[in-house]
């Protein structure tokens, strides 16, 4: 989760001034950024373009490097390894985002209600898991899951049911969706719940004298408030959706055979760089992701009213 | 997080505090007054054995002009990805390096590794196991000093076995017979375990086997055989026993797996012999309980075995350093005083012909096994280690994509063979792109 | 006025709470048990001899403590790395906010471009970079790459925009103040809730940066405890590798004394972080 809101204030703030006023304004503003450019450029920008220069070759064990133009492209246009990737995070996108935006809403709203008793504690809470590391969080789910030692085996065997398999294949992904929904709502609750306080009291009070319960406040005040943080969120979603990785990889050591290596397109990319050694054919598919990032978190925001989208 | 076999070679050999009778060995070329020149000198020597720092102590003690730094900068697949990059970018790696045998052919072979035959090293093939130097030895070239194997064994649960009155396996018609009877007297209790992303298991049957999956000659021709007669036999008879309900499917080395070993639901280990060490570090208070016994064989009167596991030291072609590397290598593998700290204070089971014709080794009893004298069988097994295994300069890839296509039929119980046919084809399409010329044969 | 608290509503969120909360109250469990404890009791039953300090004085001593240089590597990069890119955030940010210069949509789209394709293609590029830089093996090379964090530029733009008026800003350069010495004395101090939350997001994430740190450092005195315990964690499924110590226990104590930190932080920067926050949900 970074970046959001930039794009928004741009236009905004670009008003027209004198050409050498803002010539100097510009001198400023570099000098500003210099240093945000510096390292962005160095950390990210030039291996970026690295990994660009490099998904035009490709690298045999026999036969050395070459260069191949656009293969590696048109390969991955036709890999369907690649597009069960692409469709399960979709999938999981389509799926896993609403459920926890919705839990991360409500428990903003719940906070910010003063209905909740303890919601200090709540908060802070709800928010941890996004603290906890990798992995700790692959020894936590292993035991929580497990069928026969785990806490899941437990609890069924104390009704006397079989537990059902939470690492199978067919529970793989709601699996992977509960360990990011866990990571991510308490991050996105912070959010909305900033975006909540920041209603003015007076809104409030012109509400009360018409009359207005809690519900319909909930209703025609704070979920409006909440819109451009919810697609803020939303988009940060599409990003941490397609690049999904962290989680699967955790649950991958506790079942292989379920998270195969092509799980995700970020895991395949992963796997045939550090595993088969296909770095230039993982550059090109990271680079046909980003841009489905892109144009995906575009698509996203053609549902938003204009006014509130960032790009 | 990411699994893969490389480490899994990784789980070492045992030992406990061998009573270590002197016995005098001749180790030719590797003792301190070798030393070629007095300059002081200091090698980088990257390895994830954890407790290695005793032994490197005790060779800085003997070769006062070597010092040497140890880096643990991770665990197989992890470490060896570092020394990829090193390569690449022609200089940062170590000099002298901890490699597993299934990884050093992808080194090796793309002129990574340094050939010992020229660094000092030409005692290799007296001073080793000749089942071991096998495995690092290309053509004339040698591409690592071995340090130790994994001798295919079979431990198990004797307590199990007694209870169910069933006999000890000796081939592998005796075990589905012995997987059904225990099973059928003790529900809980399976034969083994079947895990879908351990290639280890598979390249451990069809080794023994005698299988060829995967030739390569002139360099660049491929031939793959992942249907031949000796696959489909193992794949078959795990699918018929998997298929059966009589194994239990598990990740090794997981917490979990430890459970089911310790608890009695797993009745036996077919692994190197290394896995004592396992067993003793995690599970001490099942000591006395496990016992163990000859790799089952496929026809009665055989005596072939395989291997799982095990590691060399590798020096790097871009060391300049590459004498004193090797020096170091052979010294903590070869020499007298290195094998007994790699023994005793590492836990591994060394390599050298010498510490296997020493009564004192061998003829230990091993009180975690009921007082077993576990080593004539290791020593036994490593004699008959079929030979002809190989591996190819892609193992990881091919290890990789072993559960994308193998784990599936034995995740989802369908047929072990056709997951092998799959897994074959993910293997030939691969090498096609890798640039060699593949033959599937018939 | 008070407001009633409701009894259903507190019950559905602590019982939230409490899933929320089940994976941690494991780690705390069983940091307190020995390795055999961890393998013959229940996963959240506590042990019957208490193995906590037993575990943390294992720790202290395992490989010459190694485990406290890899926790203060750790504090080292993430308070450098998360301090510098707040300040340069902020500057940045800053910069955005308050000036119509040339070129910036296209230093806003580009940053955003780049940060939708993944890194983990971008490791061995950077690998080859940082080798010809001569940073790899060095704090740079994990603390360089820290220093950059496009949400926080972003986020400290939107804060920049509202918290600073540009009447203030005018005023000042009319008093004949340097553009830095505004940025210093007047924005800056405006900026400050903002700041601590870019501070506070990029302190976690450095904390818990595993990938990077793994690819570019050659020597364990320079991990951090990701990585640290990364390994352990391999050696400890790897089955017993060790003969001195069982890894297990030292994996999932080291853990729980990882997180302990990050926690703490939370809850005594809670009050910035709100505020800090507020600015980049809210205003549009």
């Amino acid at each position: 989760m970074t970046a959001p809101t930039a794009l928004v204030d741009v236009a905004a703030s670009t008003r027209r001034r004198r050409p050498s006023a803002k010539l100097r304004a510009s001198r400023i503003a570099y000098a500003f950024l210099l240093p945000f450019i510096v390292v962005f450029t160095l950390t990210i920008v030039v291996p970026l373009g690295y990994a660009l220069v490099i998904s035009f070759f490709k690298k045999q064990l026999i036969g050395g490097t070459v260069f191949v133009g656009i293969d590696n492209y048109v390969r991955a246009l036709g890999d369907t390894l690649l597009h069960d990737g692409v469709l399960r995070v979709l999938l999981f996108f389509v799926v896993q985002v609403p459920i926890m935006l919705l839990i991360a809403v409500l428990a903003a709203l719940a906070i910010d209600s003063g209905r909740l008793a303890g919601s200090r504690i709540v908060r802070i809470g709800l928010f941890l898991p996004y603290a906890v590391p990798a992995v700790v969080a692959a020894l936590m789910w292993g035991y929580i899951f497990g069928g026969r030692f785990g806490l899941a085996g437990q609890v069924f065997g104390f009704f006397g049911v079989p537990a059902p398999d939470f690492l199978g294949p067919g529970l793989m992904l709601g699996s992977v969706g509960n360990i990011v929904t866990w990571s991510f709502v308490g991050y996105n609750m912070l959010i909305f719940y900033a975006a909540l306080r920041s209603i003015p009291e007076e809104v409030y009070e012109a509400a009360a004298i018409d009359g207005a319960g809690e519900f319909r406040k909930a209703w025609s005040i704070k979920l409006p408030a909440l819109r451009p943080a919810l697609t803020l969120a939303l988009i940060f979603s599409v990003i941490g959706s397609l690049q999904l990785f962290n989680e699967p990889s955790i649950l991958q050591a506790l079942r292989p055979s379920v998270i195969t290596t092509n799980y995700t397109p970020n895991l395949y990319a992963y796997s045939l760089s550090f595993m088969g050694g296909q770095t230039n054919y993982a550059a090109a598919i990271a680079v046909l992701l980003g841009g489905l990032t892109v144009v995906i978190a575009y698509v996203v925001q053609l549902g938003v009213a204009r006014r509130d989208r960032f790009v | 997080m990411i699994r893969h076999t490389a480490p899994r070679g990784v789980r070492r050999a045992v030992t406990v505090a061998a009573a270590l009778a002197a016995t005098a060995l001749v180790i030719t070329g590797c003792t301190s007054s070798d030393t070629p020149s007095d300059e002081p000198v200091e090698i980088t020597f990257w390895t994830w054995l954890p407790d290695i720092q005793t032994t490197v102590d005790k060779f800085e003690e003997a070769h006062p002009n070597i010092t040497v730094k140890v880096e643990n900068v991770g665990v197989g697949i992890d470490e060896y990805t570092k020394i990829q990059n090193a390569v690449d970018a022609g200089s940062g790696g170590p000099d002298v390096a901890h490699m597993t045998y299934d990884a050093i052919p992808a080194f090796a072979l793309t002129g990574a590794l340094a050939d010992l035959t020229q660094t000092g090293g030409e005692s290799i093939s007296d001073t080793f196991l000749p089942g071991v130097v096998s495995l690092v030895q290309f053509g004339d070239a040698i591409y690592g000093v071995p340090q130790d194997f994994g001798p295919g064994v079979m431990y198990y649960r004797e307590d199990l076995f007694t209870a169910a009155g069933v006999e000890v396996p000796t081939t592998w018609d005796e075990y589905a017979t012995a997987a059904e009877q225990l099973h059928a007297a003790n529900p809980n209790a399976y034969i083994t375990y079947l895990e879908p992303g351990l290639v280890d298991a598979p390249y451990m049957g069809l080794w023994q086997l005698g299988a060829k999956p995967w030739t390569i000659e002139n360099g660049t021709d491929l031939t793959l055989d992942l249907q031949s007669e000796e696959a489909l036999q193992w794949a078959d008879y795990w699918t018929e026993l998997n298929n059966a309900g009589l194994t239990l499917e598990s990740v090794q080395g997981s917490d979990e797996w430890f459970k089911q070993m310790g608890d009695g639901q797993i009745a036996t280990w077919v692994v190197g012999a290394w896995g004592l060490q396992a067993l003793t570090g995690v599970l001490p208070q099942n000591e006395g309980l496990w016992r163990v016994a000859p790799q089952p064989v496929w026809n009665e009167g055989d005596t072939g075995t395989s291997q799982w596991g095990g590691s060399a030291s590798v020096v790097l072609a871009q060391s300049e350093k590459q004498e004193a590397a090797t020096e170091f290598a052979l010294w903590v593998n070869g020499s007298e005083e290195g094998v007994a700290s790699l023994r005793d204070d590492q836990g591994l089971l060394p390599t050298t012909n010498a510490v296997w014709e020493d009564p004192a080794f061998i003829d230990e009893e091993i009180a975690y096994l009921g007082g077993q004298q576990a080593r004539q069988i290791f020593a036994q097994s490593a004699q008959d280690t079929v030979v002809g295994w190989s591996w190819t300069p892609f193992q990881p890839y091919i290890g990789s994509v072993y559960k994308d296509t193998v784990g599936q039929a034995i995740s989802n119980k369908t047929s072990i063979a056709e997951g092998f046919k799959a897994w074959q084809d993910r293997i030939a399409e691969y090498a096609e792109e890798q640039g060699f010329t593949v033959t599937i044969a018939d | 006025m008070r407001i009633r608290k409701s009894p259903v509503l507190t019950i559905l969120f602590w019982m939230l709470l409490a899933y929320f909360m089940l994976p941690l109250v494991w780690l705390l469990v069983n940091s307190t048990k020995s390795n055999e404890e961890l393998f013959t009791t229940f996963g959240l039953a506590f042990p019957n001899t208490f193995a906590f300090f037993d575990n943390v004085a294992q720790l202290a001593t395992y490989q010459d403590g190694i485990f406290f240089r890899w926790f203060g590597n750790t504090i080292l990069y993430a308070v450098v790395g998360a301090g510098g890119a707040a300040l340069i955030a902020a500057m940045g940010g800053y910069a955005l906010a308050k000036f119509d210069f040339f070129g910036k949509r296209g230093v806003v789209a580009s940053i955003l471009g780049a940060t939708a394709v993944p890194g983990t293609a971008l490791a061995v590029p950077t690998y080859m970079l940082f080798t010809q830089w001569g940073l790899i093996n060095t704090e740079a090379a994990v603390i360089l790459p820290a220093l950059a964090s496009p949400f926080g530029l972003f986020l400290m733009m939107v804060y920049a925009q509202d918290a600073v008026p540009e009447s203030m800003i005018e005023a000042a350069r009319i008093d004949g103040a340097r553009e830095w010495r505004i940025f210093f004395t007047i924005a800056f101090r405006l900026m400050v809730p903002g700041f601590v939350t870019v501070l506070l997001f990029q302190l976690v994430a450095t904390w818990n940066n595993y990938f990077l740190p793994l690819i570019v450092l050659n020597e364990s005195d320079k991990f951090p405890l990701t990585v640290g315990l990364s390994l352990w964690n391999k050696l400890a499924n790897a089955g017993g590798v060790s003969v001195v110590q069982p890894l297990y226990p030292l994996v999932i104590t080291g853990s729980l004394l990882a997180v302990l930190p990050l926690i703490v932080a939370f809850i005594f920067l809670q009050r910035y972080w709100q505020s800090g926050i507020a600015a980049g949900g809210v205003k549009q």
